[in-house]
């Protein structure tokens, strides 16, 4: 199994995925993901494939940060 | 080209986040501490308040008056070269922190040398006679008498814990440039959390000294905390769902913000339900407000109510007060009442930690449950909400990322010492030495800078527009939470009374 991994990021209204030269613009992350899912798949269409997305930090305020300093990361299989 | 910060291994974040530097700084001076083995006393030199009165000081002037070292060991230093070295000590540490954090260190520095003076003047200024003595005999001496007062107030501390408060509150909400720029500095979550690790080396002390107590606080605050999660949670998410019309994200947030731990649980939640970072924000601005009212209503409401029944106020503050900086504050400004309430009463000298440490405690443990109950809600929401277990996964490495690391530096100060207490008797009174002065006037003085820090932090104009949210809140915290935590703390905690000092 192919492994990818990609950074997610948020700026209102729009979730933000980039990395391995992919930059997706969507406001509901679950459209954004999908839409992730078929560029990899034109790019790698035979293959298994882990993507981890992992959120950037640097997109939520950094006051919040003494508070909690992990938002999320998810793992896809394509 | 900007960088990102993610959690990546599990090391992540180990240099570059407040909750490890949190756990390296009170790590640090706990191991300064226990160079007392070495017959090294490299904490004594930090100025520790005198209890002090006007017309004494006015009429014959001295520095020495009002502040001394924490130990003898420093007592022939001038107490402008004390204060001068806790000064750079504290910048030192704090500073360094920063520059590993990437803080802007020029802002950082400015703010926090304003900070730290605005803090140690209201720290003397709250140990003024009138306002700290208490009419009681403590180790031979009655300042009361003393000083020939004809009136106090008779507060102990928590006067200047109080004034701390006001002073941060009047500089963050009068909208001056001066707010903005020293919130560069002013970091309650930070301070607070190096403060709790210090309270570890002081709960190490009172299993020395007590080890059922400890063990009974311990175990009862895990059963409160655990037994107030269970019922808050669903009743707060019903209601916001019932009857406020929230969506099933805001409901979810805005539950853990009310009923578990604030603004960690609210970004916690957040996260692990995918919501947009902007539902956590808002919820959070609502916590960080209500807590205020509950650090300054709470404390002398409990008093109040249940004067006899210290250790159960301090358990239900741990279940109330959202935030570790408020409740930790909350909790120290009641276990100062109490202490000032007995201490005059009936001339006995209870050890204040005992309160404060009921208070954090529970807090400690709803600290750790928080990470596996997101993990939960990660798990529900991506199985029943968004319906697509077959393509997502949950990764377990979220567990780690969420629990808060301050803990983990509080459990290895508690336990790693109470193990040194036990297998090293030979050196157990260096190490209690130390020991209980890092976690005295070090950890105050963090107290100190946190509550100053909440008040600069909290800007009541920022509530405008939030009526909804406001008022599920306040429902929830004053109808639910509070009624219902002190019910919890009381099953479990009552007919505990604190230790003798």
């Amino acid at each position: 199994m192919k492994r990818m991994e990609y950074i997610l990021g948020y700026r209102h209204p729009h979730w933000i995925i980039t990395g391995n030269g992919i930059d997706i613009r969507h406001t509901e992350l679950k459209t954004a993901e999908t839409l992730l899912a078929e560029e990899i798949r034109k790019k790698f269409p035979d293959q298994k494939i882990e993507v981890y997305l992992r959120f950037d930090m640097k997109t939520i305020p950094q006051w919040f940060h003494q508070y909690q300093n992990h938002y999320f990361n998810t793992i896809l299989y394509i | 080209m900007k960088q990102e910060q993610t959690n990546k291994k599990w090391y992540s974040g180990m240099l570059n986040t407040e909750d490890w530097w949190a756990a390296w700084l009170g790590l640090f001076l706990v191991a300064l501490g226990l160079l007392f083995i070495w017959d090294i006393d490299a904490v004594g030199w930090m100025v520790k308040p005198k209890i002090w009165e006007w017309t004494d000081l006015t009429s014959d002037f001295a520095w020495s008056k009002l502040w001394k070292t924490s130990s003898d060991a420093y007592s022939h230093w001038h107490p402008l070269s004390v204060l001068a070295l806790s000064y750079f000590v504290f910048l030192l540490m704090t500073g360094t922190g920063a520059f590993f954090m990437k803080w802007n260190l020029k802002k950082f520095i400015y703010a926090f040398t304003i900070i730290f003076f605005l803090t140690f003047t209201v720290w003397i200024l709250g140990h003024e006679a009138h306002f700290a003595a208490v009419d009681a005999t403590v180790k031979g001496k009655n300042y009361f008498e003393i000083y020939h007062l004809s009136w106090g107030l008779q507060l102990g501390g928590g006067f200047a814990f109080i004034l701390a408060l006001i002073t941060g509150l009047i500089i963050g909400n009068t909208g001056t440039t001066m707010a903005e720029k020293l919130k560069e500095a002013a970091k309650p979550e930070w301070f607070i959390k190096a403060a709790i690790v210090l309270l570890g080396a002081k709960l190490a002390i009172m299993s020395m000294k007590a080890a059922g107590f400890t063990y009974e606080l311990t175990a009862a605050g895990a059963a409160a905390a655990f037994v107030a999660y269970l019922l808050f949670w669903p009743i707060v998410y019903f209601i916001g769902r019932k009857y406020f019309g929230l969506n099933r994200n805001a409901a979810a947030v805005l539950s853990s913000g009310i009923s578990i731990c604030g603004v960690s649980a609210s970004i916690a939640t957040a996260g692990a339900i995918r919501a947009k970072p902007a539902i956590p924000v808002a919820v959070s601005t609502l916590i960080i407000i209500f807590a205020m009212f509950e650090l300054i209503i709470l404390p002398p409401a409990y008093v109040g109510i249940a004067p006899n029944e210290p250790i159960v106020n301090g358990a239900a503050m741990g279940m109330t007060v959202k935030t570790d900086g408020a409740d930790a504050a909350a909790g120290a400004i009641l276990a100062e009442l109490h202490h000032a309430r007995h201490l005059k009463q009936t001339g006995e000298n209870w050890d204040k930690d005992s309160i404060l440490s009921a208070a954090i405690l529970t807090k400690i443990w709803i600290d750790i449950f928080i990470g596996i109950w997101a993990f939960v809600l990660a798990i529900v929401w991506l199985r029943k909400v968004e319906n697509r277990s077959d393509k997502k996964k949950i990764p377990k490495m979220e567990l780690w990322h969420r629990l808060p690391k301050f803990v983990l530096a509080y459990l290895v100060a508690w336990f790693g010492l109470t193990a040194l207490f036990y297998f090293a008797k030979d050196i157990a009174p260096a190490i209690k030495e130390g020991a209980h002065l890092v976690q005295g006037s070090f950890r105050k003085f963090l107290f100190m800078l946190t509550f100053l820090s909440i008040g600069i932090i909290t800007d009541f104009r920022k509530m405008r527009g939030m009526g909804k949210l406001t008022l599920l809140y306040a429902i929830a915290l004053f109808v639910i939470i509070a009624p219902v935590a002190y019910l919890v703390a009381w099953i479990f905690h009552h007919g505990m009374l604190p230790l003798a000092e």
